[in-house]
């Protein structure tokens, strides 16, 4: 990597992170200097648990720690099943409304208005704070719908996300070419492809990214777990293999924030204290790199 | 979906393997004791099929498309749908094979005596008989157990084992009624083999 982008990462990240606090490292939306802590939730798969009270009410308590911790960003999707409702029931019941920052999609290649308006009702909010076109599904339709809703005011940010590595050439050219917020993809400790093109395409046009799939949906951790922590983890905060992948991802410059999905309460507080620093430079993102592709 | 190809059959599994499970026991909960109906109405499928005159064998036609009913509206359509997105059109899909299993069974048939069903059917039958019995088999609890007219995959057996019994149906049609249940198994067999890894 040229030393000049290392340069232009550092300063992005230096500008980005709030001084050292109580609560969870921040990092700022380039488009507004609005700062979201590092660590957000996603919903994916955890929070789809149906109509059954006593997983809903769980989820409520996983988002109770989460808020407990200095959490804000929660990340879900009308293709999530269930989980949009179970969010918004339990944000009702935690009166965390006001303190949460909502980022949801649209999925649809028909009425994407009223899907979000659907979705709206779920959630049981005003307006989202962040708005994105779903692995690019209809995007040239939906990308206006979104623009017009932030022009009037309905909604805060807008992004598009893909994942698992999905139509990067598209993405970068919507990316380069359409006003965007927020953008979200794939990055973790082995899918590292964002790094070539799109974290620095993202990072030079002041585009805030959200890291989907930290874990691989825990495969990445299953296969780390065989192995034992290298000695010097405890020299970035990382007590276990997750807290070291969560802190690769989040490390990065140009990401804004990372969006791990768990339903339980010990895994988000975990995840949680990895937004408290210490953060490994440049050189140990290196080291942690390739600690694990030698594994 | 765009660029189908890159997604493997895990992208579509967007649930825990607990809350399926749990999703199994609430159903079973939900219905308690209706389910003895339902073992009651498989016993008698054998019974039915081996008798030799053509109405007894329209009877388990009619007992297999209920069960389809039943099981797409109160499997499929009412629970499943609160965790797949997929399931209503599965709902679907169960309603329409209810519909022709009963039209099957109102087929103007000529009536003649009947040679008795062969060995595939009867091992059908007991499949799906014996399938409650995989959930304490595979380390799951008797809430947990998947009961024929009340669950896909049971059912899907049951009516194979009836179709390999149902003497005096052109083959043709038998082969068009199996469609929709050996989809349903295939189905059932990838949802259990990805909720095992």
């Amino acid at each position: 990597m040229k030393r000049r982008t290392l340069l232009q990462w550092a300063a992005l990240a230096a500008a980005g992170e709030a001084a050292a606090q109580p609560g969870p490292s921040t990092r700022a939306i380039p488009s507004s200097g609005e700062q979201v802590p590092r660590v957000g939730l996603g919903t994916w798969i955890t929070f789809n648990v149906g109509n059954d009270p006593p997983a809903r009410a769980h989820c409520a308590e996983v988002m109770r720690a989460f808020f407990d911790a200095g959490g804000r960003l929660i990340d879900s999707s009308p293709m999530y099943g269930s989980s949009q409702g179970v969010v918004g029931e339990g944000l009702q019941s935690l009166g965390a409304r006001q303190r949460v920052f909502s980022a949801d999609k649209v999925w649809t290649g028909s009425d994407g208005a009223a899907q979000v308006e659907a979705s709206r009702a779920l959630w049981q909010l005003p307006r989202f704070d962040l708005l994105q076109v779903h692995n690019l599904l209809a995007w040239e339709k939906q990308l206006p719908l979104l623009h017009e809703m932030k022009d009037a005011g309905r909604v805060r940010y807008v992004g598009i996300t893909t994942s698992e590595g999905r139509r990067h050439r598209e993405f970068e050219q919507v990316l380069r070419t359409r006003r965007l917020d927020f953008i979200q993809l794939t990055y973790n400790l082995l899918d590292r492809e964002a790094e070539q093109r799109l974290l620095p395409a993202a990072a030079e046009r002041g585009v805030a990214v959200l890291a989907n799939r930290p874990f691989r949906e825990g495969d990445l951790l299953r296969r780390l777990q065989r192995f034992p922590l290298p000695p010097w983890a405890g020299e970035i905060g990382c007590a276990n293999w997750a807290q070291f992948a969560l802190k690769f991802v989040v490390s990065h410059p140009a990401v804004t924030c990372a969006i791990p999905a768990t339903r339980r309460i010990d895994h988000v507080r975990e995840n949680m204290a990895v937004a408290r620093g210490p953060f490994p430079d440049a050189a140990t993102r290196q080291r942690m790199g390739a600690y694990v592709a030698a594994l | 979906m765009p660029e189908w190809w890159t997604y493997g059959l895990s992208d579509f599994l967007m649930f825990s393997p607990q809350v399926y499970w749990r999703l199994v026991a609430r159903h079973n909960a939900a219905w308690w004791p209706a389910q003895m109906f339902a073992v009651a109405a498989a016993m008698a499928l054998p019974l039915l099929l081996r008798a030799p005159a053509l109405p007894a064998r329209r009877g388990a036609l009619v007992l297999v498309a209920l069960a389809w009913a039943w099981t797409g509206w109160a499997f499929h359509w009412r629970l499943y749908g609160e965790i797949f997105l997929a399931a209503p059109w599965l709902g679907g899909a169960f309603a329409l094979q209810a519909l022709l299993l009963a039209a099957a069974a109102a087929a103007p048939l000529r009536s003649r005596a009947l040679a008795p069903p062969g060995p595939l059917c009867w091992m059908l039958l007991a499949a799906a008989a014996l399938y409650p019995l995989l959930a304490p088999l595979t380390g799951h609890p008797w809430s947990e157990a998947e009961v024929a007219g009340f669950m896909p995959d049971p059912t899907a057996l049951a009516t194979l084992g009836t179709l390999a019994g149902l003497r005096g149906w052109p083959r043709w049609s038998r082969a068009l009624l199996a469609a929709i249940p050996i989809a349903s198994l295939l189905l059932g067999a990838a949802t259990r083999w990805l909720l095992a890894q």
